[in-house]
Order: C-alpha cells, then sequence, then structure tokens
C-alpha cells in the first residue's frame, strides 16, 4: 500500500514531558525523478515529549517554525516528504535544561547544529540542514559543550546509519 | 524555423565596460588570467608620457599605456584568439580558475583605453602579437594578428627572463583620460587593494619553499595583507573574551566554520570572524598611535564586514551579506571571510563582474545567526575596551555607581552592626546567627572580595550564574554585601548590552540590582521568617524571575525597547 506509513518507536518514554534534542531526516523530491536529502535539528520540552514535537513538525499547522516550513521556504518543489527517521537525544536531567526557558537546551542545539554540519560537510554526506539555531552565552559553558559533545555523537552515528540505508 | 541571433560586439563591449567602477580593479581583473595562468610574477605598469603645455608654460604627466606582464603559460594562435572572443571557450578554464564568463579582458581593457595588444608566447615557442584597437575597426569587432617583431619579443624576454620562456604582455593604449584618476591615485589603490585581493596567492609558497607569486606594481613588489590578520591571533589565547577584552590585540570571534550553500548539502563554503584591535586602546598602550593602528588594520567606515573570496581572489570587500551587516561604528572591529570554490557561482547567482553574490535561502539561514553572535560579540568587546579606557580616565559610569552605592552601604552595614551590638542578648545571638549562615550560604570569592576591597565593586558582572538567574546576592567574611549580574542573561546581552551608550540607565540597573540583593538579604538577615526557608524562596525566585524574562524578551520586539 504506497500510503501506508511504517514507524518503529525504540522507547516510550519520547512521549513523556522531559528536554529532548532531536533530529529529523528526510527526502524531499527536487524534480519528479531526483530527490534531495534535508535534516532538522531541534530542541523541545513539548507536553507529548520528542514524538509531539515530531508530529507538529509534521503537521500543516503554520503557526510555529516546522519542518515542513523549512523545507517549503528552501525548495521550490513543496514539502513533500518521504522517508522520515527520527532521533531523540533526551538532555541530561539538569535543571537547566528543563525549566521552560529555552536559553540552555537552546545552547546546546546550536552547538550540536554546527558539529553535524561539519561533519557533513567534511565526510560529503550530501544532506542539507534546513533548521535555523540561534547562539547565546550559554554556549560557552563548559557543560553545554559537553551536552553537546555527546548528544552530536550520538547523532552523527545514527545519521551514517541513515545515509547508508 | 530556427534563425542565428547576431551580436554587435562594439555595443556588448560599451556596455561591459561600465562594470568597472575603477582603473584598479580594471587591472586587477586582467592580473587574474595572469595567475590563472600559472604565472609566478606580474608586473602592472603604469607608463606615462608628457602632455603638451596649452599655454601655460606647465607640462603635465598622463597616462600613456597600461601594462600588465607576465610569465605565466602564455598563449598560442588559438589561444590568442580565445581570449578576444567574447565569452571564451570553458575548455580554456582549468578547475580554481579565476576566470568565469571570458569577458573580463575585453571589458576590463576597454574600460581603460581604446587599443588593446597581446604579446604573448606560448609552448609552440613563437612570439605573436593580437592588437584589438577601437579606432581602426572596419567591420564591427575583429583584431590583427601577426608575429611579434623584434622590439617586440624583447619587451617579452625582458619581463619573462629569457627568450625561451613564456608569458603575455597585455598592453592598453589610447587611455580614456576624460575620465581616469590621475596616476598617482591608481598606484595607491593599487598598492592598498591587490595585497587584500590576491592574498592566499601571495601567500602561498612552491614546493622549494619560494612565494609563489610575486605581483609588482611598476617595481615595487605588493605585499600580502590579510584582511583578518589571522597570523597575529596568539595561539595560546586566541578566543575572544568579549566582556574581558582590552582591545590590543587579534581575536577569534568566530574560527573556520563550514556552512552549506547549496539544497543537496553538496556545496559548501567556510566562515570566520575576527575582532581586530581597537585603536584608542592601542594608543592608550604606547604601542602606537590611533591613525597608525587604522592604517595598519584598515579600521574604517569602507571596510567592516566580510571579505568573500573566490577560488582564493577577493571578489567582495567588506561585504555586508545582503545588509546581515549593518552600519554601526562599534563594528569597525568586525571582520570576517567567507571562502568559496567556482562550484558555488551557480548558486550564488555570481554576476558578470565577479564582485556580487546572492545568498542562497540555506546559505542565508546558516549564516545568519553566526553573523548575528559574532556582530553582538564585536560591538561588546569594542565597548568593554571603551570601558576600560574610561575607567583609567576616571569615567566609567559603572564605576561611579558603585562608588555611590559602596558609601552608601558602609553606613548601612555599620548601622547594622552597632544595632547588633547593643540588641538584647537573645536578639543579639539570633541576629549573629543569622549574618553567619548568611554568609555561609553565599560567600563572595577571594577574587570578588579584592574587586570589592580595591575598587569598591558592589555590582559585580559574572560569566554566567546558574539556571539563568539574573542576580545573586553573596556577602564577603566580614559581611559586606554584593550582587552578581549574569552577563550571559538574555536582558543584559539583548538590551542592556545594546543600549550601553546610556550611562544613566547602565548606573540605574546597577543600583536595582543591588536593591534586589540588599532586600533579599535583609529578609535573611533580621526578618520574621525562618531563614532557611527565605533562603529556598528567594533562589527559586530568582530562577523563575530569569526564566520569565528570558520568556518574555524572547516573544517580544527587541528594537521597540532598544531602538536599533
Amino acid at each position: 500500500m504506497a500510503r501506508t506509513s511504517y514507524a518503529t518507536i525504540s522507547r516510550a518514554d519520547i512521549a513523556e514531558r522531559y528536554a529532548f534534542l532531536y533530529c529529523i531526516h528526510a527526502l524531499v523530491p527536487t524534480d519528479i525523478k531526483s530527490t534531495s536529502k534535508a535534516m532538522y535539528i531541534g530542541q523541545t520540552r513539548n507536553r507529548f515529549g520528542a514524538i509531539g514535537r515530531l508530529t507538529q513538525h509534521l503537521s500543516n499547522d503554520d503557526t510555529c517554525n516546522t519542518f515542513k516550513q523549512r523545507i517549503g521556504a528552501i525548495f521550490n518543489t513543496g514539502d513533500k516528504l518521504t522517508d522520515i527517521s527520527f532521533i531523540a537525544c533526551p538532555l541530561s536531567p539538569l535543571k537547566s535544561f528543563l525549566v521552560d526557558s529555552p536559553d540552555y537546551r537552546e545552547a546546546v542545539e546550536a552547538l550540536v547544529q554546527d558539529k553535524v554540519i561539519q561533519s557533513i560537510v567534511k565526510q560529503n554526506l550530501k544532506v542539507v540542514v534546513v533548521s535555523r539555531i540561534s547562539y547565546n552565552a550559554y554556549t560557552r559553558e563548559r557543560f553545554i559543550q559537553e551536552e553537546a559533545d555527546a548528544i552530536s555523537r550520538e547523532i552523527l552515528t545514527w545519521i551514517h546509519d541513515v545515509c547508508s540505508n | 524555423m530556427k534563425k542565428p541571433i547576431s551580436t554587435n560586439p562594439n555595443r556588448l563591449i560599451n556596455a561591459l565596460q561600465r562594470y568597472y567602477t575603477s582603473p584598479a580593479s580594471a587591472l586587477l581583473d586582467i592580473c587574474d588570467n595572469a595567475v590563472s595562468a600559472n604565472a609566478t610574477k606580474v608586473r602592472l605598469s603604469i607608463n606615462l608620457a608628457p602632455k603638451p603645455s596649452n599655454g601655460s608654460g606647465k607640462t603635465k604627466a598622463i597616462i600613456d599605456s597600461f601594462q600588465v606582464a607576465d610569465n605565466g603559460k602564455g598563449m598560442d594562435e588559438v589561444g590568442l584568439h580565445n581570449a578576444l572572443t567574447f565569452g571564451s571557450s570553458e575548455s580554456f578554464y582549468t578547475e580554481g580558475t579565476l576566470s568565469k564568463f571570458g569577458l573580463g579582458l575585453k571589458s576590463a581593457a576597454s574600460s581603460l583605453g581604446r587599443k588593446l595588444e597581446i604579446i604573448s608566447r606560448g609552448n609552440d615557442g613563437i612570439t605573436r602579437i593580437a592588437t584589438l584597437d577601437r579606432d581602426q575597426l572596419i567591420q564591427d569587432y575583429e583584431y590583427e594578428l601577426r608575429e611579434a617583431n623584434e622590439g617586440e619579443k624583447s619587451l617579452l624576454d625582458q619581463h619573462v627572463g629569457s627568450a625561451e620562456h613564456t608569458g603575455t604582455i597585455i598592453q592598453i593604449s589610447k587611455i580614456r583620460l576624460e575620465s581616469m584618476p590621475s596616476p598617482t591615485e591608481i598606484k595607491n589603490r593599487l598598492n592598498a587593494r591587490a595585497g587584500v585581493i590576491f592574498f592566499f596567492h601571495l601567500n602561498k609558497n612552491d614546493a622549494d619553499g619560494k612565494q609563489a607569486l610575486q605581483i609588482f606594481v611598476d617595481d615595487e613588489p605588493v605585499k600580502p595583507i590579510d584582511p583578518l590578520f589571522r597570523e597575529e591571533i596568539s595561539k595560546n589565547d586566541d578566543e575572544l573574551d568579549e566582556a574581558n577584552w582590552d582591545g590590543l590585540s587579534v581575536k577569534w570571534i568566530l574560527k573556520p566554520q563550514p556552512i552549506q550553500l547549496d539544497n543537496e548539502g553538496s556545496i559548501s563554503g567556510t566562515v570566520s570572524v575576527v575582532q581586530l584591535p581597537h585603536p584608542p586602546s592601542v594608543a592608550d598602550s604606547g604601542r602606537m598611535t590611533q591613525s597608525a593602528c587604522r592604517e595598519k588594520y584598515m579600521i574604517g567606515a569602507g571596510n567592516y564586514g566580510v571579505y568573500i573570496y573566490r577560488n582564493g581572489r577577493l571578489i567582495s570587500w567588506a561585504d555586508n551579506l545582503d545588509g546581515m551587516i549593518n552600519q554601526d561604528q562599534d563594528l569597525y572591529s568586525f571582520r570576517g571571510s567567507l571562502e568559496l570554490k567556482s562550484d558555488s557561482d551557480d548558486i550564488l547567482n555570481l554576476d558578470v563582474t565577479k564582485s556580487r553574490i546572492h545568498l542562497s535561502e540555506i546559505a542565508k539561514s546558516q549564516l545568519t545567526a553566526k553573523i548575528s553572535e559574532a556582530k553582538k560579540n564585536s560591538i561588546k568587546a569594542w565597548d568593554s575596551a571603551k570601558s576600560c579606557l574610561n575607567r583609567k580616565l576616571g569615567e566609567e559610569p559603572r564605576d561611579t555607581i558603585n562608588e555611590q552605592i559602596d558609601s552608601a552601604r558602609k553606613i548601612i552595614e555599620n548601622d547594622e552592626k552597632l544595632d547588633e551590638k547593643v540588641a538584647p542578648p537573645e536578639e543579639k545571638k539570633k541576629l549573629e546567627k543569622r549574618r553567619i549562615q548568611a554568609i555561609e550560604t553565599t560567600p563572595a570569592t577571594p577574587e570578588e572580595e579584592s574587586k570589592l576591597r580595591e575598587r569598591a565593586e558592589r555590582v559585580q558582572y559574572v560569566d554566567s550564574l546558574p539556571d539563568n538567574q539574573l542576580w545573586q546576592r553573596a556577602l564577603s567574611a566580614d559581611g559586606s554585601l554584593i550582587v552578581r549580574v549574569n552577563k550571559s542573561h538574555r536582558l543584559i546581552r539583548d538590551v542592556v548590552d545594546v543600549l550601553h551608550s546610556n550611562k544613566q540607565l547602565v548606573m540605574t540597573l546597577d543600583l536595582f540590582m543591588f536593591s534586589l540583593a540588599s532586600a533579599e538579604y535583609k529578609l535573611v538577615y533580621n526578618g520574621s521568617y525562618e531563614e532557611r526557608i527565605i533562603e529556598k524562596i528567594m533562589e527559586s525566585f530568582r530562577g523563575q524571575v530569569g526564566d520569565e524574562l528570558s520568556n518574555v524578551l524572547r516573544k517580544m520586539d527587541l528594537p521597540v525597547i532598544t531602538g536599533s
């Protein structure tokens, strides 16, 4: 069935309200025959966990900054996404990550995106990162850098798997 | 039926020559061909001739011709024909070439004068001369080609070193004197620009360790100038600490980082940003005068921004990246570079002058955050260097307010001690216990104590505070109160730092922060609530205030407050 979707989720706590750094990877049609690989890196403390935020990214709700919106803005070919893969990494259980204000989570997100782009370019993986980031002064905190190091390692291993499939 | 479209090269040339805004840029574009031809020596010359006196009795030197001579691979007959063809064949261009459209030589030469001569010797060893004289054109566009005579051959031999060596001389005469700057102005412009434009080529060494390319303007060698002065960055202390920068040395704001340029993620560029020295601080240190510092680092209105290089050749001088870099004197030390390869030409819509690009959506989205953060840090650093100087002159508003708070606070703290001393024994015991406990809960660090002692610093800005708190109180061993303010908090970075020149605001904010801390201390020291509970509530309150402020600022239109 062409319209059937399949998903495998490794842990149920992806639906819990917690601080996550996540990455979405998908194929975007660029013309009738070819596709590009696009990726979105984000942070969330959504009421329904990282999976709740994924739902927003894939919906047609245009009230917030989503993967679909970014794809629409960058590719002229529309926002039809296929072969979607998703990874959600829980952040360490520190108060800084768990408060409403996303400053610390955004600092990790910015560093992770930088590291991921560096690695993608170095290894010529041909995936475009469409998410936008904003830096803040907390990117200089050691615990933020360590968190970003650990998460980017996980994400990069995952990207290799996704890109080689 | 298909019909060929005819072109009028004369009209085309007239249009293209107008892209050149200065003779220097036209000459440096001709220089590109020499670099692409693997030349190791390029000589740019301005040949002068006396202008006959028109009755005043004074003779004036005017430009007779321009020459660009190189010892590159030269051209044979086919090569010469290609060089004079509009939109010359791509098969002549190798990877990494500075050429793009095959229009540069014709349009650049035409912007300088009406006669173009190319004397060239390629691998076939024959020296030829091709002449395109627009005054002699019979048809729309034609040139004369012949073997060079002895005089022309020896001219080339002189430039390339021997009769065996390949090379090319481009000579432009019948100069367009009507709009030509003076020879000195052109030479100065060439000297000022060539070292920056060809920095990467001039700075490269060949296999023998010799400079791979030398460019001379007349007989003076052009020195490579990195507009970012990256070689001056200390290896051990290389990153900008914008809050404590003394303004004396070059620092990294953003170390080289890749950004993606196309929608497939296969084409990338590299962006980097540095902070150049702050001229008044350098002058104050006695190292050099302000003007010498400005001249050395090219600090001025037209020079701050991002220098865009394509295949190692500068294509855009101090670019504002589609308006990302606004006009602001506090950004004078901001200097960035964006290094691109010719694989990005189509993605970035490189224009015919190879001097303007249009950023793709993906490049814009990846650059915006980096440039915005780098700008913020640059402005903050410039302000820190200024504050450092003001402090020396006794004009720093934060010092003034700290002195005022300190003298007022000393009286209050003294009175508290006297009150404690004369209090009934039970109350005295309670106050003493609460005071000691308050000191132990939030003790000042030795560094903070010394700032308090030496500079009366009651309000101390710190790199960060836990959980996004905006302020935190601390007490010295003898019970003197200070307040720490979180420099990383959004309120400070996005609002207060932007309004740094408003001295009254800076002083009011410091006073307000100190009052928050002193009110807290009062509740803990002699309030009617249990001190541990108060401490807990206060800590939670500080975190909550920090969070709320950050959230509300994120949702606000900040220019409404900052006016920027």
